[in-house]
């Protein structure tokens, strides 16, 4: 089924990388290496499309339904070691991106693309297997946890046997320690839990099953710029141990500051995957839209070209 | 009381605390003057939305008052400051069309929609047909139509993406300065602080 | 002031807010009771002694029983004496049993409450268990199976399920006796456990089917919202299975509103068991409620009507306050909002109110005709479609489709067509009845008791008239008069809703009391009284429904306004010097509308049923104009002579006449919610 190494793949990864050659469409950064030879998680040609009821016809019953797209030939990757963040205007669509990553979809969605995870070929029920395990995701917010189920045992999850409780508990409870969580926290529920201790303990509940790609969905939404930074640490403390993190977020400052490489999102594909270094100068960005991204920053005077928006 | 003729946003010793007892703000005071950009800054929860809410009239502070040029807010008629909040969804009744929207602030000129980039085939749309982006290009649309003499600002921008929020922003310091309109605005990011604001507040802890 | 010091407190002064409650409930019961007895023109001597014997009595006698029976006496003179013996602990005496009330009530109230027990635990369990099996496997077979069910059930009139029970398993089979609660002959002591057993099985399990659709429907429709919140999202991204889902976040936060569904319920079976003990004859306390609503017995009516509203009381106070334990949220919040700490407990706990539990009131439909269309719709594409998704398909690709279309849902066009079909439908059998009226009651001896032929397909009954005739005349009438009892019912509704929500917290106040007031006591405890206030016939139905149907949707209306006053885009509306005239047409007006709508509609099944089961029970409308309930009461004095046809044709007719309204108001409502209208 799917536990296949593909020849393509493989004869495609012998090539040797270099550290900033052009390769598969991106640039590397620094800290970006290829364990084993591959890239941790590749994602090639996805399109996601919806059936849904066309917006724009105005009379109620004529409308017909039609695929919109959300999503089209959407390739990216993350190496093991980095933080690749995506970037891009709220709801345009990134979130798809971590749902097809995760195996999760909607019913009336249309998903085609390919999917490598650890060079190995996914389909929806392979990556079903690794969600939670492997591949691991960080949500957004409390809202995301069980109002009425105690958060110690909201991040231990589901235990197999006695054995795996076990082993669980013990995780759940070093992970707290390490983030400096008091013990009592294991006893609250998701409504006393302030901003930034919600912000470990969604955390925690993706590491506790020692995830190798962690998805991490607008982390740090309304929040201040330390506690985001705060937040954006400890994502880099796990992928400076090994791990790899795809970061979708809309706040390009915040990525700029935590990221080693950025992939900008726009119409709804990844229009360039690039260094983060790359951003100091903007003749390295190669698409004209990076660019315009480049000085839409604030700091370099908010000097974006004139014409209509998209 | 008229305190003079100085033209100025003033919000005079405000009071306001939550049902439950949670006391938010005690004799809080600020001033705005015409064509000033001030960033009010303040720690996550501090409630920084609740004072936006009441610069704008819409919430009543249990004391103290909201004065535009010496005179309290007018309790009915086009309100000299406008709000543009958050969330672009709840600012919307879902049951009109985006052209109706706009019809309740008044005459909206052409310059103001096409200066923020709102397509006019956009116009005909409901709010859940159009992204939060787009909706909230039309809140403010509408929010300048009124032809404010202040604009409050609560985190407006934090969904657009970076291009349309330089555009966006660049839109309104223009427009406010031709029209010598007043700004309160409420961000996270530093560097827009920096560039935006001709003055910061900072809202101590208590 | 420490945290326990403030709990106490708290806990004291939620006590004594609800005795306060209960004591004001009581009174305003027994009051009305009084009231609506006194207000009647039926003279309860002629009512109870009868015809002939009223005929020969001498003045003097006349002038006796008249005094016994309360006539002539002053309501406030009347009420008053009641009320002195009341606190006295001795609660009168019932005119029509001749006893003492508390000794009716004693005798009757056991048996009762075994049948609610019995009912009310099992429709629990038996709706939890297929709400549970078709909210996991929703839009696939088990879900349209139980959904089906329910909705058929639903459509079915307590009353005739019983007929039906009664005719197949205790006349043709023979399985069980003919009612009442014990052998009829035997004397006390020698009736055994199983005698007891044997009597209460039919009724209790005719009971039982009343509340499990509603609660099926009901549970159903909340795990569909767990299902997809975003937590059970987040437990799907961890690798958790449907199943494990259900099992570790579904039935946690199932049992919270399943709890106070089980609890709101009571009202419903208490109403049903009304109709279920005149069926079957079995004595208890609603069988005595419609003798002494017959024959104007005030004390005993005063006194079941309490009894009802203290059950009903007793229920909603229960599940406040297991929400309050159950809850979390509740629990400890509380505690932390003395402290001064942000209470998000607040809304957890207005939002347990088991009365604000009720509002998605066409349980029938159970589709939330409470619910608010989302003034917070969120505009993206991805959340307008999030709002459709049910659960996620697993599911292996071919080549590079990583996932297909699962559900392409019928499309609006059809949607409209079925409600115009049905509407049609409705429309026909209305006219067809009028036109067949003259048919409907021609009598023929010569065609008497003939079984369906192809002459007469529905048969004839007893007078040799036509039952196919006589159905959809009855049929139209019954229709006509809930249409026309829903549609004043319905502007009321909007009068009482839109006054509570905007004139003020005092209004609202008495407002909002009258409606936990007309709430408090089962439907069809008020109707009996009402329509016997109105001294009976026409008049006394259709006012009678109309009456008791309006607080649901006053709930529904009041809600959705507060929703709209309190809302962003109405506070925008202000700020731009917009006056109350102008938000109030242009923005209120098409924020209730469809709401109120679908309620309406909704209402007409209600209010049909209803009023099939007044005239049931003997308080409606002159054989000459022949409701459905009047054919089907009928018809039970033929039951055991085999004439099955005189009760089946006419409630099944009922039953889809019903049904049509049902499949009405769905449509309309997947046309007009902004959640399905993209499905």
């Amino acid at each position: 089924m799917a536990n296949v190494k593909d020849e393509h793949l493989l004869a495609h990864e012998a090539h040797k990388h270099g550290d900033a050659s052009m390769h598969h469409h991106h640039s590397h950064a620094m800290s970006s290496h290829h364990a084993h030879g591959h890239h941790l998680l590749q994602v090639e040609d996805l399109c996601v499309s919806f059936s849904m009821y066309d917006p724009d016809e105005t009379h109620f019953f004529r409308a017909r339904k039609k695929d919109v797209s959300v999503i089209s030939d959407l390739s990216i990757s993350v190496h093991a070691g980095e933080i690749m963040a995506i970037v891009g205007a709220s709801g345009s669509g990134k979130s798809l991106l971590a749902d097809s990553v995760l195996g999760l979809y909607e019913p009336n969605a249309i998903v085609s693309g390919t999917i490598w995870f650890d060079g190995v070929r996914q389909d929806a029920a392979s990556l079903a297997q690794l969600r939670g395990r492997e591949i691991a995701f960080v949500p957004q917010s409390v809202a995301n946890l069980d109002p009425l189920m105690k958060v110690g045992r909201q991040v231990r999850g589901v235990a197999r046997d006695a054995a795996d409780a076990e082993r669980r508990a013990e995780r759940q409870r070093a992970l707290f320690e390490h983030y400096g969580l008091a013990p009592e926290v294991e006893d609250m529920y998701p409504f006393e839990l302030s901003g930034g201790m919600a912000r470990r303990v969604l955390l925690a509940s993706a590491l506790v099953e020692s995830p190798r790609l962690i998805v991490a969905d607008e982390p740090t939404p309304g929040l201040d710029l330390d506690l985001a930074v705060r937040a954006l640490d400890d994502l880099r403390a796990f992928a400076d141990a090994g791990g790899g993190v795809l970061l979708i977020t809309h706040d390009i400052e915040l990525a700029l500051r935590v990221a080693d490489r950025i992939a900008v999102f726009k119409d709804g594909t990844v229009i360039e995957e690039t260094a983060v270094e790359s951003f100091d100068d903007p003749s390295q960005l190669r698409h004209p839209f990076s660019r315009e991204l480049w000085r839409a920053l604030p700091g370099n005077g908010f000097s974006v070209s004139e014409e209509a928006i998209g | 009381m008229r305190k003079g003729m100085q033209k100025m946003l003033e919000a005079k010793d405000i009071s306001f605390a939550y049902s439950g007892g949670r006391v938010l703000y005690d004799g809080l005071s600020l001033q705005i003057a015409p064509g000033e950009r001030i960033a009010l800054c303040a720690p996550s929860g501090f409630g920084k939305t609740t004072l936006c809410r009441i610069l704008a009239g819409y919430l009543k502070p249990a004391a103290g008052s909201v004065m535009v040029d010496g005179s309290p807010l007018p309790l009915r008629g086009m309100c000299p400051v406008q709000l543009i909040g958050q969330h672009p969804e709840n600012m919307v009744d879902p049951r009109q069309t985006m052209d109706s929207m706009l019809a309740e602030a008044g005459d909206t000129p052409s310059e103001l929609l096409s200066g923020l980039g709102i397509r006019p085939e956009w116009r005909r749309r409901h709010a859940h047909e159009l992204s939060g982006g787009e909706l909230q290009r039309f809140c403010i649309a509408r929010a300048l139509a009124c032809a404010p003499r202040y604009l409050v600002a609560d985190e407006s921008t934090a969904m657009f993406d970076a291009v349309t929020q330089a555009r966006v922003w660049r839109f309104l310091m223009r427009w406010c300065e031709k029209n010598g309109a007043g700004l309160v605005f409420v961000s996270h990011s530093p560097e827009l602080i920096d560039h935006v604001a001709t003055r910061t507040i900072m809202l101590g802890a208590r | 002031m420490s945290i326990r010091g403030a709990g106490r407190n708290f806990v004291v002064r939620y006590a004594l807010e609800q005795i306060v409650r209960f004591v004001a409930l009581m009174f305003a019961v027994s009051f009305v009771v009084f009231a609506l007895v006194s207000a009647s023109p039926i003279d309860p001597v002629q009512m109870n002694v009868g015809q002939a014997a009223y005929m020969t009595m001498s003045e003097a006698k006349r002038a006796q029983l008249a005094q016994y029976w309360g006539v002539g006496t002053p309501l406030l003179e009347r009420y008053a004496n009641w009320l002195a013996s009341v606190l006295q602990g001795d609660w009168g005496t019932s005119l029509r049993f001749n006893a003492p009330v508390m000794e009716v009530l004693g005798n009757r109230a056991a048996n009762s409450l075994a049948l609610l027990g019995i009912a009310w635990v099992a429709s629990g369990v038996l709706g939890l268990l297929l709400g549970v099996v078709a909210g996991v496997n929703r839009d696939r077979w088990p879900d349209r199976l139980v959904k089906g069910y329910c909705f058929v059930l639903a459509a079915t009139p307590t009353f005739w399920l019983g007929l039906v029970a009664l005719m197949v398993f205790s006349v043709w089979l023979g399985w069980f006796p003919l009612g009442f609660s014990v052998p009829l002959g035997k004397s006390a002591a020698d009736v055994t456990l199983l005698d007891t057993a044997s009597h209460i099985v039919l009724p209790a399990i005719v009971l039982s089917f009343v509340g499990v659709a509603n609660i099926a429907l009901h549970t159903r429709e909340k795990l569909v919202d767990i299902l997809e919140s975003d937590y059970v999202k987040f437990a799907r991204a961890r690798g958790l299975s449907t199943w494990q889902i259900v099992r570790r976040h579904g039935m946690r936060n199932l049992l919270l509103p399943a709890m106070t569904l089980q609890f709101a319920s009571i009202s419903e079976i208490f109403g049903g068991s009304v109709l279920v003990e005149q069926v079957f004859s079995y004595p208890g306390l609603g069988q005595a409620a419609i003798t002494a609503g017959l024959g104007g017995d005030a004390p005993l009516l005063a006194g079941i009507a309490v009894v009802s509203a203290m059950l009903v009381f007793g229920g909603n106070l229960t599940a406040n306050i297991l929400y309050g334990v159950v809850d979390p949220r509740i629990r400890r919040g509380q505690m932390r909002e003395r402290a001064g700490r942000p209470r998000i407990a607040r809304e957890a706990r207005d939002s347990a109110r088991v009365e604000e539990a009720l509002v998605p009131m066409p349980a029938m439909v159970g589709t939330g005709a409470g619910q608010v269309p989302s003034a917070g719709a969120l505009p993206s594409v991805r959340r307008s479609v999030a709002q459709t998704s049910s659960a996620v398909r697993e599911s292996l690709q071919l080549g590079t489709l990583l996932h297909a279309p699962r559900r392409r849902g019928a499309n609006r066009v059809a949607t409209f067509a079925k409600f115009v079909v049905a509407a049609i439908l409705l429309v026909f059998v209305v006219i067809a009845g009028m036109a067949l009226s003259d048919m409907a009651t021609t009598t023929d001896f010569s065609l008497k008791s003939l079984a369906p032929c192809l002459a007469h397909p529905f048969g004839t009954d007893w007078m040799g008239r036509d039952m196919l005739a006589r159905t959809l005349s009855g049929l139209s009438t019954s229709v006509v008069l809930g249409l026309v009892a829903a549609c004043v019912s319905s502007v009321i509704a909007v009068i009482l809703g839109a006054a509570a929500a905007l004139c003020g917290p005092k209004v609202d106040a008495v407002i909002s009391w009258l409606i936990d007031l007309m709430m408090g006591v089962p439907h069809i405890v008020l109707l009996v009284l009402i329509s016997y206030a109105l001294g009976k016939g026409f008049w006394g139905v259709a006012v009678g429904v109309a009456i008791t149907h309006w607080p649901n949707l006053a709930r529904v209306v009041r809600a959705e306004i507060l929703q709209c006053k309190q809302s962003d885009f109405v506070m925008a509306a202000r700020r731009m010097g917009k006056s109350s005239a102008y938000i109030a047409i242009h923005h209120m007006v098409p924020f209730v509308l469809p709401q109120f709508v679908v309620g309406l509609v909704l209402m007409f099944p209600h209010a049909i049923l209803h009023e099939a089961s007044i005239t049931f029970l003997g308080f409606g409308l002159p054989p000459e104009m022949p409701a459905i309930g009047v054919i089907l009461s009928e018809s039970m004095g033929y039951l055991t002579t085999g004439m099955w046809w005189l009760a089946v044709f006419p409630g099944i007719a009922l039953v889809a006449a019903v049904m049509l309204f049902d499949a009405a108001g769905e449509s309309l409502r997947k046309l007009i919610d902004p959640h399905t209208s993209q499905e």
